[in-house]
């Protein structure tokens, strides 16, 4: 196991550079650069002005010597500084990530309290009207985009109710506490959660089906234990296990994956950071975030692997 | 009316009397805290660092002031730090006299060494600022500048520019004292515009918060008076609609608003609405290197073809004006009766395509890089009415980069839906002359195909007198109106609205963000 | 105490179905699927939706691009029975032409996904090793991709079409569907079912076909519902990157993306709620069906 774990480690390098390396390449070929990003299309910048412009960013050197420069600095913790306004890139993205996993940890928080419970109810109820009802609702949630839903929320709890802010993180008149950070993040996790809640709940419910029809759930039945206790004793952690699974799996896609609700509620998150950097040929943002997701995705992807083999015994990794 | 009513009426007046003396001794203040979307809109951009911008200038002028700023209502210029400018004959040395007794916010004086430090490291190449690309100025063009004493500053040109005066404008004025050991390079990347920047503009730097606000407070040495709010807070926003449900919701007292949104607003009764013309004017850029397009017979058909008063009025809802030529502004016009308005008329459109041997099996594809509602609905109905002659045309959205990247060369693309500011000072004349843009490939676009417009151009360039230069503009105007040179659709009424509790608050739609006067100084909330 | 300690059942990483007796032969599947009634609902109401989208000319009242700038943003009438927008043209001509690109972007990008996944999943999940190892290196790259990056470049080298958006849709979405997949195969080929299987001598292919995959089915109709859901979605958000499918041309999703304007949000609602409708229709039918052939194929459940 213990050579398992070092040698996915150690194959981990060299995906990580190729990775980075389609990516460099990709931003080469997509059209247009920062320079393209900093004319407004509504003024005119000569030809000269813009080669200026690029020579200021190093991009007057050819792409592989500029690859190398990245990759060489990140070896040494240096990120470099973005384009667009001349920050830190790393100073940038730990800001942005904080945000992130405050929003989406407390989004998918609320969306395994209320989501898992929903699919057990609805899992030993297969069918019945509250089956059909949760599996509706669950499926307008999923299908109605976060601009909708968020925009309603707004509409609703802001500016009718006035329960809570309209959007950002803190208040601008005092320091941010606890309360006030709880007090912004409410509507924007809550809305984020809809779609977590219908997932989990679809998963879970699924799992449960499949439990229950398994031999040693019958075999408990039989033996005279009682439903709940069947139920809270062996089905639902049996069932849970592969939710958790396929939860962990999605996560490093949901870190830049929050755009409509980061947008609607002024949250600054990793989503419209990535996208910001797209839009504006951010290279070193653009590489700098990618690095970090993908490393993000491989740490998750051997974990899972290694959980496989710790839960489920019968398989091996040599 | 009771003894209680009385007795606040009488509080109120005291309040009233007292309060502009009491303010004055603390410095300015007593005016409340006024938030607003300042960098939300086409504006607007969440920009920080002077010389950096390409917009959001109405924000920066607050800390920060230019020598030279737009009047109000971009009428006119106005002097800021500069008093006065004047030329010599062929204008190619120019001298600001400056302001006396205007202090920074740390108290230290302003004299014409920090103008000449300010121009220069906008100009050093090692910066790699955008004021050379917002000016037009081209440093290997600035032979010197100097500091006559300590307030008069003497700017040396290579080339005749009568026209200096209007970038100024973009010429903001940094402490020398604070920054004189950067190193240009790494302007760019100064925390000191995040920790502690200092201007001579009407607030001072107070708090920043990246991504969320940046909130400022009054300089009670600001040279046209100190300000009335306590504080002035600028909350970043990534979108329009963000920020409009925080107007609704009450949490910010200003925003932009798009037409629709602010005409909404509007109606509900409970809030001020700001408008102005934006400066910009929306048209078809065709592609003349594609020669479907070089036949004028062609491009007059776009425009008869499309009924662009009926787009104006319907779908943007009356808040655009259709325009005859690339200029926005009526003062750039001729008369109306040497001017072509191509009203709606399809028979004649067809039948200039038949004379011109147009070939309607092609698909051209319009290429924009915007992405509004707005936008769409006009591209949707100009598709649906050019289909009506038998003229197919798909829009094509890029996001800007890609836009510009293809735009710029001149390659891949045949028509292009887009904006251009224009204004008195500032015409987009490269756009016409070979070796401008969209020709940086050296090929001439439209230059050398209409030598009596490069004529007027080149006139107009170096033109001095204001009287005359107006005239050639005009002269300009007619002849792409009568050729059809693009195909001119509208420009657009730009809005923002602000809470009923605003004093005095005043906002203009300038393209970048001006700067304009604004009299921020002079801005209040109400306590109700 | 009663209960065995968890650890003694049977468990498995991911979700548990290892006791496969025969599998039953497929026209008892499909009948089994037969009597499964709301599945057949589903069925109807996909073909149905179906059926008036591809024949959208012979039911809508209008062609889906004619504009009337008189009639702009009407409220639903006789005249427009799901009212007009902006630019005055009629909404239930629209929802129906929308279904075309919306059904080809939503199933057809699952179905590639799917595909893909399921054959990379299951050959990486059943032989393990370097194909195992080579297959899973690919997915986490594909997945670690920025797809915007992709899509962007892409749009650029790409004419803009229909095939191209459910490529590129389905063509980036297969990596969570593979890993799933492996997970399963993972699991179940260490059961004794399948151990048996291979000591009786029947061949890889056939054990692959007819003991594992009908057990992968289950947890994957999940994930193929809600992948239906977001491709609809997805589309639309193309679109502003020049990827979409070119206006005039209506899908749900640029249809719904309308709502992002605030007037139209709330002024407007028969401008979105029209295609928001028939996405979750789309969506709860696929789901449906999904269950159906799930109960259809799972040996032990009484039907």
């Amino acid at each position: 196991m213990l050579k398992y774990l070092l040698r996915r480690i150690l194959v981990t390098i060299p995906v990580l550079i190729t990775i980075t390396i389609i990516i460099f390449g990709l931003t080469e070929i997509a059209p247009g650069d920062v320079a393209d990003f900093f004319i407004s299309p509504e003024m005119e910048m000569s030809a000269e002005q813009m080669d200026a412009v690029r020579a200021r960013f190093g991009l007057d050197q050819p792409a592989p010597v500029r690859y190398i420069n990245w990759l060489g600095n990140v070896v040494q913790g240096d990120f470099g500084f973005r384009f667009t306004d001349g920050r830190p890139v790393r100073d940038v993205i730990f800001r942005r990530f904080g945000a992130t996993i405050l929003l989406i940890g407390t989004a998918l928080t609320i969306g395994i309290v209320i989501g898992i419970p929903l699919g057990v109810f609805t899992g030993l109820r297969q069918y019945s009207f509250w089956d059909f009802s949760l599996t509706g609702i669950s499926f307008l949630g999923i299908s109605t985009p976060a601009f909708v839903t968020g925009i309603l929320a707004l509409m609703v709890f802001s500016i009718t109710l006035g329960w809570f802010p309209s959007g950002g993180m803190r208040p601008v008149d005092r320091d941010p506490t606890l309360g006030t950070t709880i007090h912004h993040l409410i509507l924007p996790s809550l809305v984020l959660s809809l779609n977590y809640i219908a997932s989990f709940m679809r998963y879970m419910r699924f799992s449960m089906l499949e439990v229950i029809r398994s031999d040693y759930i019958t075999t408990a039945h039989s033996k005279g234990i009682s439903r709940t206790r069947v139920t809270w004793r062996h089905t639902v952690p049996n069932a849970i296990l592969p939710v958790i699974t396929v939860v962990g799996l999605s996560i490093p896609n949901l870190v830049v994956g929050a755009v409509f609700t980061e947008t609607i509620f002024s949250w600054p998150g990793m989503g419209t950071l990535y996208l910001d950097a797209v839009l504006g040929r951010d290279v070193p943002l653009l590489m700098g975030i990618n690095l970090m997701i993908a490393l993000f995705v491989l740490v998750a992807n051997i974990l899972t692997d290694v959980a496989y083999a710790v839960v489920d015994p019968r398989i091996r990794y040599d | 009316m009771n003894k209680k009513a009385i007795g606040f009426l009488l509080l109120a007046v005291f309040l009233l009397a007292f309060s502009p003396a009491m303010a004055q001794d603390e410095g300015g203040g007593g005016g409340g805290t006024l938030i607003g979307a300042f960098d939300v809109g086409p504006g607007g951009a969440p920009q920080i660092i002077p010389f950096m911008d390409t917009a959001g200038r109405t924000w920066l002028s607050k800390i920060w002031s230019p020598l030279i700023s737009w009047n109000e209502d971009m009428s006119a210029l106005t002097p800021q730090l500069a008093t006065e400018w004047s030329a010599n004959e062929d204008s190619t040395v120019w001298t600001f006299n400056l302001r006396e007794g205007v202090l920074w916010h740390d108290g230290e004086a302003f004299t014409a060494d920090d103008v000449v430090f300010s121009l220069e490291l906008a100009l050093n190449p090692e910066a790699a600022t955008s004021f050379p690309a917002f000016s037009q100025l081209d440093p290997a063009d600035v032979v010197s500048i100097t500091a006559i004493d300590d307030f008069t500053v003497e700017v040396t040109l290579a080339e005749p520019n009568p026209r200096l005066p209007f970038f100024m404008i973009f010429a903001w004025v940094l402490p020398e004292h604070a920054l004189n050991d950067i190193n240009p390079a790494d302007y760019q990347n100064l925390d000191w515009f995040f920790t502690n920047p200092i201007g001579t503009g009407p607030f001072m730097h107070d708090e920043f918060v990246a991504d969320q606000f940046w909130a400022l407070v009054p300089n009670p040495n600001y040279w046209n008076g100190a300000p009335r709010l306590d504080r002035l807070i600028n909350r970043y926003f990534e979108d329009e609609t963000s920020a409009v449900l925080a107007l609704e919701s009450g949490e910010i007292n200003f925003t932009f608003t798009s037409g629709d949104i602010a005409l909404r607003l509007q109606d509900e009764g409970n809030y001020q609405t700001f408008s102005g013309p934006s400066g910009v004017t929306n048209y078809f850029i065709f592609n003349l290197r594609n020669s479907a397009f070089q036949d004028e017979r062609v491009r007059q058909a776009f425009l008869y073809a499309i009924d662009r008063q009926a787009i104006a009025e319907t779908v943007l809802q009356g808040t655009a004006q259709v325009v005859p030529c690339i200029s926005p502004f009526p003062a750039m016009w001729p008369d109306s009766s040497e001017l072509n308005d191509y009203a709606y008329n399809p028979e004649l459109a067809q039948q200039l395509l038949e004379e011109a041997g147009y070939d309607t099996s092609g698909n051209f594809e319009i290429s924009t890089y915007y992405n509004n509602q707005f936008h769409n609905d006009a591209l949707a109905a100009q598709q649906a009415f050019l289909s009506q002659i038998g003229v197919d045309v798909t829009p094509l959205a890029q996001d800007v980069p890609t836009y510009n990247s293809y735009f710029y060369t001149g390659e891949g693309w045949d028509i292009s839906y887009r904006g251009v500011g224009v204004n008195v000072g500032n015409f987009p004349f490269a756009f016409y002359e070979p070796g401008g843009q969209p020709t940086v490939d050296g090929e001439p676009l439209q230059g050398e195909l209409f030598p009596e417009l490069q004529e007027m151009i080149d006139a107009a360039r170096v033109e001095a007198d204001s009287d005359v230069y107006l005239s050639l503009l005009q002269d300009i105007c007619q002849f792409q109106n009568e050729h059809a040179l693009e195909g001119y659709m509208w420009t657009a009424t730009r809005f923002g609205t602000g809470s009923n509790n605003l004093t005095d608050f005043y906002w203009f739609p300038a393209a970048g963000g001006g700067p304009y006067e604004d009299h921020a100084e002079l801005w209040a909330v109400s306590e109700d | 105490m009663t209960e065995k300690p968890l650890n003694n059942s049977p468990t498995t990483a991911v979700i548990n179905l290892n006791q496969s007796p025969p599998r039953p032969a497929k026209n008892r599947t499909l009948k089994r699927f037969l009597k499964h009634r709301i599945a057949i609902v589903a069925v109807i109401l996909l073909g149905l939706i179906s059926l008036i989208s591809l024949s959208a000319p012979i039911f809508a009242r209008y062609e889906y691009d004619a504009i009337d700038l008189r009639a702009g943003g009407e409220s639903p009438s006789s005249a427009h029975w799901l009212g007009t927008d902006r630019v005055g043209r009629d909404i239930w001509s629209r929802t129906l032409y929308g279904g075309r690109v919306s059904l080809a972007v939503g199933v057809g990008a699952t179905v590639i996904a799917t595909v893909i996944g399921t054959i990379l999943g299951a050959i990486s999940g059943f032989y393990r090793g370097w194909v195992d190892n080579v297959i899973m290196r690919i997915t986490d790259t594909v997945m670690t991709f920025p797809s915007i990056v992709i899509m962007l470049t892409l749009a650029a080298l790409l004419p803009r079409s229909l095939l191209n958006i459910v490529l590129i849709i389905g063509g980036l979405s297969w990596p969570s569907v593979a890993r799933l997949v492996r997970a399963q195969f993972m699991s179940i080929r260490e059961s004794e079912f399948v151990l048996a299987a291979r000591c009786l001598g029947v061949r890889d292919r056939r054990i692959i076909i007819n003991h594992i995959l009908p057990n992968v089915f289950a947890p994957l109709v999940a994930l193929i519902t809600f992948s239906v859901g977001s491709a609809i979605l997805t589309e639309a958000g193309l679109s502003f990157l020049g990827l979409g499918v070119p206006p005039p041309t209506p899908s749900w999703g640029n249809m719904l993306e309308s709502a992002r304007n605030l007037n139209i949000l709330q002024t407007l609602p028969w401008m979105w709620i029209p295609p928001a409708v028939m996405t979750v229709l789309t969506v709860l039918c696929v789901n449906f069906i999904g269950d159906g052939i799930r109960d259809a194929i799972d040996p032990r459940l009484v039907i």
